[in-house]
């Protein structure tokens, strides 16, 4: 799979129009010295699979090539290094928190079923979701930094220079994103609790008078969390997009914004590098997910399709 | 009963949400006749009144005409694209499930690489390729909803080629494209409308996103999309400017999320909660 993906990432290069070179550089920044270069990182000349073999062993000890656009050329794997830590701290607090906000509000409006409780906590999450990140992120700085101003509407400070601050920055990036991913957690939680919550043993729990707490958590709960741990998998998917504009929205030189910008400039290695990596963390993260399966829920094997 | 209701309700609202958006975007430029193009820079960034509802732009242009216009081009752009993607996806699937073997694990195995992007990622990588237009916003948003059409066809298409009557259709001789289209064809229609709603919905999404960011419809013909980035800058002093319009997409994708969800439970009892 991540060799397939590589592959298009790579592949996608001989799609533009024209001499790749040529259409990468623009034709009035044309530099016969950087041509040569380029065409030479990029393998062009050389049968398609030695080329990409080539480019793949390179990209696999870290070499992506260089930035084309002439103030920056540093490499793109130290860009990549350098945006990471923003990108990951804003993904592992934005799912994080929409993890935990999600189940909980999927578990109440399981609990308040066809209650006013359960029409409100469907209603909002379906409107969050319904929203473009974008315009989350829009509502969320108006609301916070313009008309009670307590939080910042953008800008970036690393953890380690100053961590205060930096959470401080982080607040409502994480939260647009988290409203965005959220929503399909509490639907998934609330509908496959609401079906554990009819099984026969949940029946047998009451009848042995166990605590109302213990048959929600260990038992109900237990059970229905495999379809939530399912879509959360996906959901990493649609955290890198939301990263990449909500990173856009407030200025965070991140990875998603890396990839913007790298389109905008024309600067070709940038975009293949930034989308190569989200990709791989992707499949990664699925594949991670599908590990963890295994281990909520004993029944499923690995390699059983 | 009462979660019956609460399930035709869902797909009430959103068939009254979307029919609501598209009838706006599509009478309303008949109705109101306020040019989208006309600048008067003496009247920037006024606040919404009587007169111009939405407030205007940094170029002093009605913000009502120019969300018309945007409106029905984020609704050109993701329903060309939903058809783009219905166009490969289904007949895909459908070749998948009911041939099987090789040709079913050659097609799926490809679907499974375009699924492992992130589907926003690989629409901005293919705009990155085939560069900003309409043409290639379609393209790009319509590439990445393939996979999801193939692959609900293909688990239905498996399950109804193995019935009697297809088995029945095989038996008197007819050909494999006439069984696919005429027998097997007509089964996996709701499973598409459902599907059509909800890849629609998702389209509005990514096509608004790529117009934030710059890479949509180029201007003077941004879709919605477009104008909350023009607005973005202006949060501060002209709220309108980026809120209105950003309402408006946010209704036009409630819209076919309500319906699709609706109708995904009446046609599947199983999901009613």
């Amino acid at each position: 799979m991540l060799l397939a993906v590589s592959f298009l990432v790579y592949g996608s290069i001989l799609l533009l129009p024209g001499d790749p070179v040529t259409a990468i550089l623009g034709a009035e920044g044309y530099d016969p010295v950087i041509a040569a270069q380029l065409r030479q990182q990029l393998g062009l000349g050389e049968p398609l699979p030695v080329a990409f073999g080539k480019w793949l062993e390179r990209a696999l000890m870290g070499d992506l090539g260089t930035s084309v656009v002439l103030s920056t050329r540093t490499s793109v794997s130290t860009l990549l290094l350098q945006r990471l830590a923003v990108t990951f701290e804003l993904s592992v607090l934005a799912m994080t928190m929409a993890l935990t906000i999600g189940i909980l509000l999927g578990i109440v409006a399981a609990l308040k079923r066809n209650t006013k409780v359960d029409v409100c906590v469907s209603m909002f999450s379906l409107t969050t979701y319904s929203m473009p990140a974008f315009f989350r992120g829009i509502l969320l700085i108006l609301f916070f930094s313009i008309f009670i101003n307590i939080f910042p509407s953008g800008g970036y400070v690393g953890f380690l220079v100053d961590p205060l601050r930096n959470l401080k920055l982080m607040v409502l990036p994480s939260l647009s994103l988290t409203l965005g991913l959220m929503g399909v957690i509490t639907r998934f939680t609330r509908s496959s609790m609401v079906e554990a919550l009819q099984k026969e043993f949940i029946t047998t729990a009451t009848a042995k008078g166990l605590p109302e707490r213990t048959i929600i958590f260990k038992h109900a709960l237990r059970n229905a969390l495999i379809p939530v741990v399912t879509i959360s998998g996906l959901e990493f998917g649609a955290l890198m997009g939301g990263v990449v504009i909500t990173e856009t929205v407030f200025g965070l030189p991140g990875i998603g914004s890396l990839l913007v910008q790298g389109i905008l400039e024309r600067d070709y290695p940038v975009v293949q590098g930034a989308t190569l990596f989200v990709t791989v963390a992707f499949v990664l993260a699925n594949t991670a997910v599908d590990l963890l399966y295994t281990l909520i829920d004993p029944r499923v094997k690995l390699g059983e399709r | 009963m009462l979660h019956l209701l609460r399930h035709n309700r869902s797909t009430l609202v959103g068939a009254v949400l979307f029919g609501f958006f598209v009838i706006v975007i599509t009478l309303g430029r008949a109705v109101y006749q306020v040019n989208p193009f006309a600048v008067n820079t003496s009247n920037k960034l006024a606040p919404p009144s009587i007169t111009a509802l939405f407030g205007t732009d940094l170029l002093g242009r009605d913000l009502v005409a120019r969300a018309l216009l945007g409106g029905a081009i984020s609704l050109y752009v993701s329903v060309l694209s939903v058809a783009f993607s219905m166009a490969l996806g289904v007949p895909l699937g459908l070749v998948a499930g009911y041939t099987k073997g090789l040709v079913d694990e050659l097609i799926m195995r490809v679907m499974d690489i375009i699924l492992a992007f992130p589907a926003l990622v690989l629409a901005l990588l293919i705009v990155a390729v085939l560069g900003i237009g309409i043409n290639n916003a379609i393209i790009a948003i319509g590439f990445t909803g393939i996979p999801v059409f193939a692959r609900i066809v293909r688990g239905v298409v498996l399950r109804i080629s193995e019935l009697e009557y297809v088995e029945a259709a095989r038996a008197l001789g007819f050909g494999n494209l006439r069984i696919m289209v005429r027998h097997v064809l007509p089964n996996v229609r709701s499973v598409i409308i459902v599907q059509v709603t909800l890849s629609l919905a998702a389209a509005i999404l990514t096509e608004a996103a790529l117009s934030f960011l710059g890479l949509g419809a180029p201007a003077p013909l941004q879709s919605l999309g477009g104008i909350v980035q023009e607005g973005f800058p202006y949060l501060q002093n002209a709220w309108w400017y980026a809120v209105l319009p950003g309402i408006l997409v946010t209704v036009a994708v409630l819209g076919p999320n309500f319906l699709g969800d609706g109708l995904r439970d009446l046609l599947d009892p199983r999901l009613r909660g």
